[in-house]
């Protein structure tokens, strides 16, 4: 039977569990098992730096006998490491915040309304995704430059809210696509003005997509590198710089021990949102 | 129209002005940076001409850095396509919990920090590392394979960072597809193959083109991905961008280096929609 065939019937007869219906599939089909291999691929980087975060060894090491918390512990070692996480924190909610007031209300304006130019707009809205970050970067410390911006906090702030402003709009925008507008006419019928419809009816109702917006800018901001590199100075590191001019200078278990933490961290900030949202919803998958 | 209008335009213009403030007119800063002569001694010296972009044209080294940036661009885009679509065509099959998790496998690479990432494939691709054991026992080579610091391991990098965009793509294409139209053409005698490349290809087209734009405009403007599996050894366009901008100063050649990066990536893309809008199957582009 071609595996065409065979996947259909699986998919069919989708009356077993879907996790053992995906087991199933793997096992049968030629497109199961590239998707296993796919898959590998793609975690493969992880899982080998995870790994390696627990050797016992001095050098980048896979632990296969014995396991230590060594590379961890030294990370207590390396203020540097500590204070360049606090900068990035601090900046990621700052830019976060920012980001998800402003991109909101834009997202907003498209969506909710048409008017002239709405196109143009919108496009103008997204475009510095269009824009190579090392382009983006370089026009941002020439301009802060001039303007006594660059290498301050501010400045960090101002570009990392220009880089995830298009993430927020498109976020919060695709959420309300589906807005049902009647809900506000009721709120208007009823007697209350353009503000506090606003205030109780429309923004409660786009809470969701303003949430996913604000966590997604939150995690570029937090990771961003590219533009961070060329705004910033010496006095104010973030953690992507200092893992990165850790690597260039030496490589050596240190950095996976940090990166290992940010996978956790990752993984707990997914597992929130699976709670909080679910992932079928969050992905459209259901 | 009208009161909706005014309220629109007071949604969208905080983040209009924003971007107009921290990035148009910083852009357009550079563009004209770039017609600026430099001097080591007294630096940037403000005149039009047009010296840095002959000095690309002119230079076999900086033209090859450009070759080889499009050259790994265009291989990246081939092989996310190549191991995109299979996967994408996996997720059309599976539904429910079993495809929220393979989404979130998917998305991992966007979703772990770049930094994490790229140090993972540079453990894997180190001459000791797992990639070169396995070549090394499988009797694939004499010696360890040159993978970190050469272009196969900036393609390998960025080629796993990238695949989820082409998957996404595809995958959307997909969805949208009628599925009765493989079912007539089977009943009127196709195999699977046939039905799969004379239906299911084609109509998956836009998903394709969309995936490989994407695709090759973030490849030909990367670089923590080039920086860290390349860094001098295999320099791309974008680190040469940094080594002018950060390094040697030369900040209107930099400008000039930005722009022709953002003016190829245009063209390429432009020409590739050309040539394929305007081929034999033009009718799913309308």
């Amino acid at each position: 039977m071609p595996p065409e065939g065979q996947a259909l019937t699986s998919t069919v007869s989708a009356d077993v569990p879907a996790s053992a219906g995906m087991f199933r599939r793997q096992r049968l089909t030629p497109l199961g098992s590239f998707n296993v291999l796919f898959i590998g691929f793609l975690l493969a980087p992880v899982v080998v730096v995870v790994l390696v975060a627990f050797t016992p060894e001095g050098w980048l090491k896979i632990p296969t006998t014995s396991f230590s918390l060594r590379w961890f512990r030294a990370i207590g070692e390396h203020p540097e490491f500590i204070s360049a996480f606090r900068n990035s924190l601090g900046i990621a909610v700052g830019a976060s915040i920012l980001a998800t007031a402003i991109g909101t209300l834009a997202a907003l304006g498209i969506v909710r309304y048409r008017f002239p130019g709405r196109e143009v707009v919108s496009s103008f809205l997204l475009s510095p995704l269009m824009v190579p970050t090392v382009v983006s970067g370089v026009a941002l410390l020439y301009f802060f430059s001039r303007i006594g911006l660059a290498s301050t906090l501010a400045g960090v702030i101002v570009a990392h809210v220009v880089v995830t402003m298009p993430y927020v709009i498109r976020t919060v925008g695709a959420s309300l696509a589906g807005f049902d507008r009647s809900l506000e006419l009721a709120a208007m019928t009823l007697g209350a003005n353009r503000l506090q419809t606003f205030w109780h009816v429309t923004l409660p109702l786009s809470l969701p997509g303003m949430t996913a917006g604000a966590v997604f800018a939150f995690i570029v901001s937090f990771d961003e590198l590219t533009v961070t590199l060329f705004v910033t100075g010496p006095k104010l590191v973030t953690l992507p710089i200092r893992i990165y001019n850790h690597i260039t200078y030496i490589t050596d278990p240190l950095v996976a021990a940090v990166s290992a933490l940010l996978v956790f961290l990752t993984i707990g900030v997914v597992l929130i949102l699976e709670r909080l949202v679910g992932l079928d919803r969050l992905l459209g998958t259901q | 129209m009208r009161p909706g209008f005014r309220a629109a335009l007071g949604l969208v213009s905080p983040a209009c002005l924003w971007l107009l403030a921290f990035f148009l007119i910083p852009l357009g800063l550079v563009l004209r940076l770039s017609f600026f002569g430099f001097s080591p001694t007294s630096g940037i010296v403000p005149a039009l001409e047009l010296g840095n972009y002959w000095k690309i044209f002119a230079d076999e080294y900086y033209l090859g850095i450009f070759v080889r940036t499009v050259r790994i661009s265009l291989l990246v885009t081939f092989l996310t396509l190549a191991l995109g679509y299979p996967e994408a065509y996996y997720l059309t099959r599976i539904r429910g919990r079993a495809k929220a998790l393979v989404l979130v496998a998917v998305l991992s690479p966007l979703i772990v920090s770049a930094i994490t990432r790229t140090f993972g494939w540079f453990i894997l691709l180190a001459p000791n590392g797992l990639v070169n054991s396995a070549i090394l026992g499988l009797g694939l080579a004499d010696g360890p394979v040159r993978l970190i610091y050469s272009e196969t391991g900036i393609v390998i990098g960025l080629t796993h960072v990238l695949v989820p965009f082409m998957v996404l793509s595809i995958y959307a294409s997909l969805q949208r597809r009628n599925p009765a139209l493989v079912s007539a053409a089977q009943t009127l005698g196709a195999g699977p193959v046939r039905a799969f490349l004379e239906i299911t290809l084609p109509l998956s087209l836009p998903g394709i083109v969309a995936g490989s734009v994407v695709v090759f405009t973030l490849s030909m403007s990367a670089f923590v991905t080039p920086a860290i599996l390349g860094g001098t050894r295999v320099r791309v366009v974008a680190y040469l961008i940094y080594e002018e901008f950060l390094l040697s100063l030369n900040w209107p050649f930099g400008a000039a280096l930005a722009l022709l990066l953002v003016l190829i990536t245009m063209v390429v893309v432009v020409a590739y929609n050309r040539w394929l809008e305007r081929g034999r199957w033009a009718e799913v582009f309308r």
